[in-house]
């Protein structure tokens, strides 16, 4: 395991942070996530992209993306995580180096509105239709005022009487 | 003139597995493209976590997965357990293990019966619907419930088993084992299911290894990768079984990898049962559930559901509540990267057992 880890560790720009024996979060900088991914998966084989998705870091003004990987020999999660501006989100497609980053970046530009470079299908609809509002998973997305502008209640009949 | 028409597979043609729907462009009966198009089981269920106490989250997360619920209930348990360095109780861990295999028992008789009937087979589907009734009622036994159990909880299990109810989970496992006999025969050993499924829609090692496939179709590809094994949780650690793996790739192998599955869950139960400690504490005492504090922090966490790798990505600030939790399911990745792929160049009248064959489930991805 070490010896993954290690390799890790030896990539430049990176931070690695071990939370248990087969869970590694490794932090990059926007400007170097492709080309750690590409590593990871063409160097390192690390081949199975688990998932990708976002947290949104409203206090910050960041999102953070991150994307699980898993290495089948040593069976170790490595987490990619990779911080961009909230205010003018834009990331790389992965797609090319793992296919299905293709459709969970379209869930990822449709729920928190970020901007897919290389993926020309981020940014059509996926899940909602016809979408009108700020993007719903964000942070700053008031589920109940959408609630209230978007539907009739219907009152319970102990309510009625 | 366009040789090439479309059709429209929704969410109420008795053919697709679920609520959702796969846009076929047809060249005569040959599918030219297939795009799958989710959406109409969208319940905002991350959303709705992020509003909620951790306590309250466990009556929304099983209702994300109907045929297998539990799978949501012990990743969600595992990521919370994480963050706080719980441990849960010995017998609980064996409790986990008996109710997430009879859940997956669950699951593979509604596949088998949906399965069966996209080939034209319906007695099967009376089966095992039927035969997945009586698991229900050992459920509603244990916690009170029949599909949504609530059962599995962070620091161990809501309660324990009452009197007897091992003892009908072994009555239970041997009735499976001898109706397995009658599925076979009916339906495994068919020659029409065999003629229907050999050699449609394979997927090569290389190619399932690429497109990130996980559970029993990676397996029917001849890659033994199961989190029961490669990273166990609950008392997998000290069950005995192997993975099963066959090299054909097609619709045909993923099945059987499914039905060895199966036979697979009736040992772990019956092992189980077995090396379980008969008394102990089942739950890890936890704060009053209104003032837990999750420790800050990051954490995933993941179990082999019926369909793959089924994980919750949990992030927590502190508070009483989580701050974003996500869900990878493993249909996300066998409708959108592998069926859209696979179904190019197949008849129409294999569509549904492919995208059967690959189980394909909504709502693990409209969430």
């Amino acid at each position: 395991m070490m010896d993954l880890v290690e390799r890790i560790k030896g990539i430049d720009g990176v931070e690695v942070t071990v939370q248990r024996h087969n869970r590694v979060f490794v932090d990059v900088d926007k400007d170097r996530v492709i080309d750690t991914l590409y590593y990871m998966k063409n160097v390192l084989n690390i081949t199975q992209l688990s998932f990708m998705n976002v947290v949104d870091r409203i206090n910050e003004g960041k999102f953070e993306i991150f994307y699980v990987l898993y290495e089948r020999e040593e069976k170790i999660n490595v987490i990619v995580r990779v911080w961009i501006d909230r205010d003018n989100p834009v990331i790389d497609t992965a797609d090319k180096i793992y296919p299905p980053a293709h459709n969970w970046e379209r869930e990822v530009a449709e729920m928190f509105g970020i901007k897919v470079e290389g993926n020309e299908d981020a940014g059509k609809p996926f899940i909602l239709e016809n979408w009108k509002d700020m993007p719903p998973m964000r942070k700053d997305f008031d589920s109940v005022k959408y609630c209230n502008e978007h539907y009739v209640f219907r009152h319970s009949e102990d309510e009625n009487e | 003139m366009s040789r090439t028409y479309e059709l429209f597979i929704g969410p109420n043609h008795p053919g697709i597995p679920g609520n959702f729907s796969v846009k076929l462009e047809l060249e005569g009966d040959t599918v030219v493209s297939a795009k799958g198009d989710p959406g109409y089981l969208h319940r905002a269920f991350e959303k709705s976590m992020e509003n909620r106490y951790y306590i309250q989250n466990l009556a929304l997360i099983p209702r994300i997965c109907v045929p297998e619920p539990d799978i949501n209930e012990a990743a969600y348990a595992m990521a919370v357990e994480d963050l706080m360095g719980v441990e849960i109780p010995e017998r609980a861990k064996y409790l986990r293990t008996i109710v997430l295999e009879m859940a997956r028992i669950a699951a593979y008789l509604f596949w088998m019966g949906g399965f069966a009937a996209t080939l034209g087979l319906y007695t099967l589907s009376q089966w095992s619907v039927g035969d997945r009734d009586y698991a229900l009622d050992l459920f509603a036994e244990i916690c009170g419930v029949r599909v949504y159990h609530m059962y599995i909880w962070p620091g161990g299990v809501r309660r324990d088993t009452p009197p007897g109810w091992e003892d009908e989970v072994l009555s239970y496992v041997r009735y499976l084992r001898d109706k397995l006999i009658d599925y076979d025969n009916i339906f495994f050993k068919n020659i029409m299911f065999k003629q229907r499924t050999r050699g449609v829609a394979v997927i090569s090692k290389e190619q399932a290894i690429e497109w990130c496939a996980t559970g029993p179709v990676l397996k029917a590809t001849g890659v033994a990768q199961d989190v029961r094994k490669d990273d166990p949780y609950a008392a997998y650690e000290y069950i005995d079984f192997e993975v099963p793996t066959l090299t054909d790739g097609d619709s045909w192998a993923r099945a059987m990898i499914r039905r060895w599955e199966f036979e697979n869950s009736l040992n772990i139960i019956e092992q189980a049962i077995k090396k379980m400690p008969k008394k102990g504490p089942v739950w890890e005492k936890m704060p009053n559930p209104l003032k837990w504090r999750v420790p800050a922090g990051e954490a995933y966490a993941k179990v082999e559901s019926a369909r793959g790798e089924h994980g919750f990505y949990m992030v927590s600030d502190g508070t009483g509540r989580p701050y974003r939790v996500t869900i990878r399911g493993a249909s996300h990745v066998h409708m959108f990267t592998i069926a859209e792929r696979l179904l190019v160049g197949q008849r129409l009248a294999d569509v549904s057992h492919i995208l059967v064959s690959l189980d394909v489930c909504p709502p693990e991805f409209d969430r």
